[in-house]
């Protein structure tokens, strides 16, 4: 029987090449939720929940070992700014090891 | 002839061993009761089940001796004081939870009514063949505490007593009855509501967040939070350091255990109880509890009409054994004679503590019917085992 | 509460210096005992999680949790949620909760144990405690084997799987946790999987403000000792597995979900089984009279004073 690798999250189409520029800012149109994310490192082992279910592939497993040998989550360069705060990588992570607060809050 | 709130049921009464066992769960505060229906301590449920709905009791019925001696073990936890009876098979049943309720420290009190073993065996006629069993019947080691009703007048008085020890010591108690002790009917004078003391488990002292589960001063006895009360109560059956946590190495065993037993062994005089009948220039000295403690009392009265210089030692707690106690009263006889409706369990105790000294003699049986003060007083004068003849 | 700076971070105690982020569950758990000993990848965290969120917005207050377990994986969350929690014996953590709970019936009583514990060993005391309807909520994590002692089988280990004691194949059958739990009088029964949080945790905060006897199946990865004996990869991969993944677990006949919601509640169907998809949903949600309903009505109210 074949070993599961894990699936990679299905890509959208590219965005195209150029755009308009808006000429108006919607009126009605709602701030944009952030979140900032905190890894709690010496609790993480590593199971990679959060990294594959996260929306918007945000997390990744960085280079360096806590204490007990697992390397923590940590936020992938240059998407810190792509988290809505979903706070599914809070809710499915079996250790409390990460938690997201919205921005400005 | 009610006693205080109309609990207490103060006065003499006409009753079984079996009833006045649970008028002295109720004397002593029980108002709680999870058992199981079993010969010939099935009247011990019944009486309860009738008497708690009364007095803001809860009685249940549960649907096993294991759920009982677990309920029995939860309710405690939760503050109230809890009982469950049963008999041989039953008993066996139990052990395992028995282990749990000694090893986190739960007052409770269990009562088993002998009857005639192994296995279903002679479910209504007596016996005393749990009795090694009552001291080593769970797995690992621990302390325990029996006692061993001669009348139904002590049915209610040491069930009372069993109440006090296992608050006390924060440990489940034993109440060893037999079928014939258990059924049959005497005078019970029960006294007015707390003329018979019965002290109480400690609560915390401090606050919660100095509070340490299991840590103890020379008393050797922890302090008791209970559930609902705010402690963030942790306790584990597994073995544990002072604040709860289950920490399964050497060292804390080293720690845990040896207090266990000593919490037991150094506080005889909250449980130690035994009878000395013409002991003091005895030439011969009979020792037996429960049912056969009244056949022996009768035995050593008629050898004492007749001239002979018997006596007897009666244990109403046989585990811890009052050994010294026993040392004491056997000093300067020739013989000892241990009677009991079993093939000889407690006499290996006594054989033990008695170490050669003087010739022990057992009396036995194989379980069924009393021993009759005859055969005790004629293994008086042999220094062979004596057997009951059918 | 914000952070100095909106920077995420990793704080681990290298690069900590500032005070310590908490965790916005960390005061119900006994934090200071983190991390558990669960396996990486193990479900039990995420049900417990699941559950404290539960319990927090039903609004049980701490003093009133209570938290029985028995004795295997499942039943060591007593040691990380704050509340009086007791580590009890295999299989009796049933009674041992009717006893606190009769003892002080003010208290909101959980058994929180796995599908041995439950279900073998403790079988009759779950039927006998839903019978009488005990007010008591019992969260059962099935990851269909003896996950603490290496990976046997048990009474929900799914017909064909792998086990260390049917390394062959499981030659029998598995309980139906929801319909068992029906049939026998529970007055709350739900199944959810790890995957489905949310889910679970509006189940919690629903099962926790119900009265009577309310059972939450949780499905959770065992991914070292059930995943490791059915060739799943980790913790993760029995989670995609929920989320219908066919190349796990070999033929799935082109089903396009391992796990279906079913919104109606019927029970039909809802046997496990390797070959077929998993049924979750809220199966049973009535009420009818708590054991302490019935004794006062008719134990205390017909009693005779003495």
């Amino acid at each position: 029987m074949a070993v599961a690798q894990s699936a990679v999250l299905p890509q959208g189409p590219p965005p195209p090449a150029a755009l308009p520029p808006l000429t108006r800012r919607p009126i009605d149109h709602p701030p944009r939720i952030r979140g900032v994310v905190t890894v709690i490192g010496d609790r993480c082992k590593e199971c990679e929940f959060c990294v594959h279910y996260c929306p918007k592939d945000v997390l990744e497993i960085s280079p360096t070992y806590n204490a007990r040998g697992y390397r923590p989550v940590r936020v992938k360069e240059g998407r810190k700014d792509e988290c809505i705060a979903c706070r599914f990588c809070q809710d499915v992570c079996p250790e409390f090891a990460i938690f997201v607060e919205e921005a400005g809050k | 002839m009610t006693g205080e709130k109309g609990v207490a049921l103060t006065g003499s009464h006409f009753m079984l061993g079996d009833q006045a066992c649970a008028e002295g769960a109720i004397y002593a505060g029980c108002r709680f009761f999870a058992g199981y229906p079993i010969t010939p301590a099935t009247e011990i449920a019944e009486r309860m089940a009738e008497r708690l709905p009364g007095i803001g009791g809860q009685y249940i019925q549960m649907e096993d001796e294991i759920g009982s001696i677990a309920a029995v073990l939860g309710a405690s936890v939760a503050g109230m004081r809890a009982m469950t009876a049963t008999s041989g098979p039953g008993f066996s049943l139990m052990q395992e939870n028995l282990g749990l309720g000694f090893m986190m420290e739960v007052p409770a009190v269990i009562v088993n009514v002998q009857r005639g073993g192994p296995s279903t065996g002679l479910p209504t006629s007596v016996g005393q063949q749990d009795m090694m069993q009552a001291r080593f019947g769970s797995h690992g080691d621990y302390a325990a505490i029996a006692y061993t009703p001669s009348s139904p007048q002590e049915a209610f008085e040491l069930t009372v007593d069993a109440f006090s020890t296992a608050e006390r010591l924060r440990t489940p108690v034993l109440v060893m009855m037999d079928e014939v002790v258990g059924h049959m009917r005497e005078r019970v004078v029960i006294p007015e509501a707390g003329k018979r003391p019965t002290l109480s488990r400690r609560l915390p002292s401090v606050p919660p967040s100095e509070y340490r589960p299991f840590r103890v001063d020379d008393d050797l006895v922890p302090e008791m939070a209970i559930a609902g009360g705010g402690y963030s109560v942790r306790m584990t059956s597994l073995t544990h350091d002072e604040l709860g946590r289950a920490v399964t190495d050497t060292a804390t065993q080293a720690v845990l255990l040896p207090r266990l037993l000593r919490k037991v062994s150094e506080h005889r005089e909250v449980y130690e109880q035994y009878e000395l009948r013409h002991v003091k220039d005895a030439e011969v000295l009979v020792v037996a509890y429960g049912i056969t403690g009244r056949s022996a009392t009768g035995a050593v009265e008629a050898g004492r009409a007749r001239g002979v210089r018997v006596g007897l030692f009666r244990p109403r707690t046989v585990w811890p054994f009052p050994a010294e106690a026993l040392l004491r009263a056997a000093r300067t006889v020739r013989r000892v004679v241990v009677a009991e409706i079993n093939m000889g369990q407690v006499a290996l105790e006594v054989e033990r503590l008695i170490a050669g000294k003087c010739p022990v003699v057992r009396v036995t049986s194989p379980g069924g019917e009393v021993l009759s003060p005859e055969l005790i007083l004629e293994a008086c004068g042999q220094d062979r085992a004596a057997k009951v003849r059918r | 509460m914000t952070p100095a700076n909106e920077e995420h971070r990793v704080r681990t105690p290298e690069t900590e210096s500032a005070p310590p982020h908490r965790h916005p569950l960390d005061s119900v758990l006994r934090s200071e005992v983190l991390p558990h000993i669960w396996c990486p990848g193990c479900g039990i965290g995420v049900a417990l999680g699941a559950f404290l969120q539960g319990l927090d917005r039903a609004g049980i207050p701490l003093e009133k949790r209570v938290i029985v377990g028995g004795i295997g994986c499942s039943s060591r969350v007593v040691y990380y949620a704050r509340a009086d929690a007791y580590h009890t014996t295999h299989g009796r953590a049933i009674p041992f909760a009717t006893g606190i709970k009769l003892a002080n019936p003010s208290l909101a009583v959980t058994v929180f144990a796995g599908d041995g514990d439950l279900f073998a060993i403790g079988g009759n005391h779950f039927i006998h405690a839903a019978r009488r309807n005990m007010d008591l909520l019992v969260v059962c994590i099935n990851n269909f084997n003896y996950g603490m002692t290496g990976g046997q089988a048990g009474p929900t280990t799914p017909h064909d799987a792998r086990t260390t004691t049917t390394p062959n194949g499981n030659f029998e059958f598995p309980f139906n946790l929801p319909q068992l739990a029906a049939a026998v009088g529970a007055v709350y029964v739900a199944r959810w999987t790890t995957l489905d949080v949310r889910r679970l945790r509006d189940c919690f905060t629903e099962a926790a403000g119900k009265q009577g006897f309310r059972f939450v199946e949780v499905l959770a990865p065992c991914p070292v000792s059930f995943g490791k004996n059915n060739d799943i990869g980790s913790g993760l991969d029995e989670m995609d597995y929920y989320r219908g993944l066919e190349h796990i677990w070999g033929s799935s006949g082109g089903l396009p979900s391992r796990v279906e919601v079913r919104e109606t509640g019927d029970l039909a169907g809802t046997e496990i089984s390797l070959h077929r998809p998993i049924i979750v949903g809220k199966f049973v949600d009535r009420a009818r009279p708590t054991f302490l309903d019935n004794y006062k009505a008719v134990a205390v109210a017909k009693g005779k004073a003495p």
